[in-house]
């Protein structure tokens, strides 16, 4: 059996989430705000994102 | 004062908003100056300082800077700039730039910078956000660069990041949680098709 993944949306998901969570840190002063700092968060995002595309329990599998 | 200097001595401001910390990683760090800022309130009344050498404007300990108040700065440079260009950025954007003539080879300068006439620094000074600065100053005779961390103040709520940084958040969690809801069995998947198209 296969399954429809998504791993575009999963990237997009992981993109807008890294990018909102970098800008939350760097609001409460968790990390300084630097365009490193931005690359990075965002990046785990992203690849959390795509991951989850990829580990997501399938629904209406037998 | 002369505009040359008063230029030279925005530069020093930046090594004044950033000096030398004694010790951590993470220190600011100024060289070919040296100085010293007190900033203050909209009101008048003093908020945060720092000195280079000496401490604060660290990522740490960032210097506090209310974007409607001012700093009060006082520096000087090791030997007379002339013929030089300067700048001040923060997030590696130019807040301030210009030229520095200073025919008259000083050293050594003091004044106060209104930072409500920075518009920017409205949206990035608020909250707890630790931003790095830089400056720099070079021509004939030498240069001078500076960098360090200053902070805001006010309500994080209050902070036009923080709301575009929660609709982003809001935003990437309803699409995870559609990639989680999507992924289906392509047999079950291609079934329903099939049985929709049926009916």
């Amino acid at each position: 059996m296969t399954a429809k993944r998504h791993p575009v949306r999963g990237f997009v998901a992981g993109l807008l989430l890294g990018l909102g969570v970098a800008l939350l840190l760097f609001v409460l002063g968790v990390l300084p705000m630097t365009v490193a700092w931005l690359g990075i968060v965002t990046l785990v995002g992203v690849v959390l994102g795509v991951c989850l595309a990829y580990v997501a329990p399938v629904r209406g599998a037998a | 004062m002369n505009r040359t200097i008063r230029h030279l001595s925005l530069v020093t401001l930046a090594a004044a908003a950033v000096l030398v910390p004694a010790s951590a990683a993470l220190a600011a760090d100024a060289t070919g100056c040296s100085g010293a800022v007190v900033s203050m309130t909209a009101d008048g009344s003093k908020l945060d300082a720092a000195a280079a050498p000496g401490s604060g404007a660290t990522a740490d300990t960032p210097l506090t800077l209310d974007p409607a108040g001012s700093v009060a700065w006082k520096g000087s440079t090791s030997t007379a700039i002339t013929d030089g260009t300067w700048s001040v950025s923060a997030l590696g954007v130019t807040l301030l730039s210009g030229d520095a003539a200073n025919t008259e080879k000083k050293t050594s300068a003091a004044g106060t910078t209104d930072l409500s006439t920075i518009p920017v620094l409205k949206v990035l000074l608020t909250g707890s956000a630790k931003i790095p600065v830089s400056g720099s100053i070079t021509g004939t005779g030498g240069s001078c660069t500076a960098s360090g961390y200053v902070t805001g103040t006010g309500s994080v709520t209050g902070a036009p990041l923080f709301w575009a940084g929660s609709v982003l958040t809001l935003l990437g969690l309803l699409l995870a949680a559609s990639v989680l809801t999507g992924t289906k069995a392509a047999v079950a998947a291609a079934a329903v098709t099939a049985g929709g198209a049926a009916s």
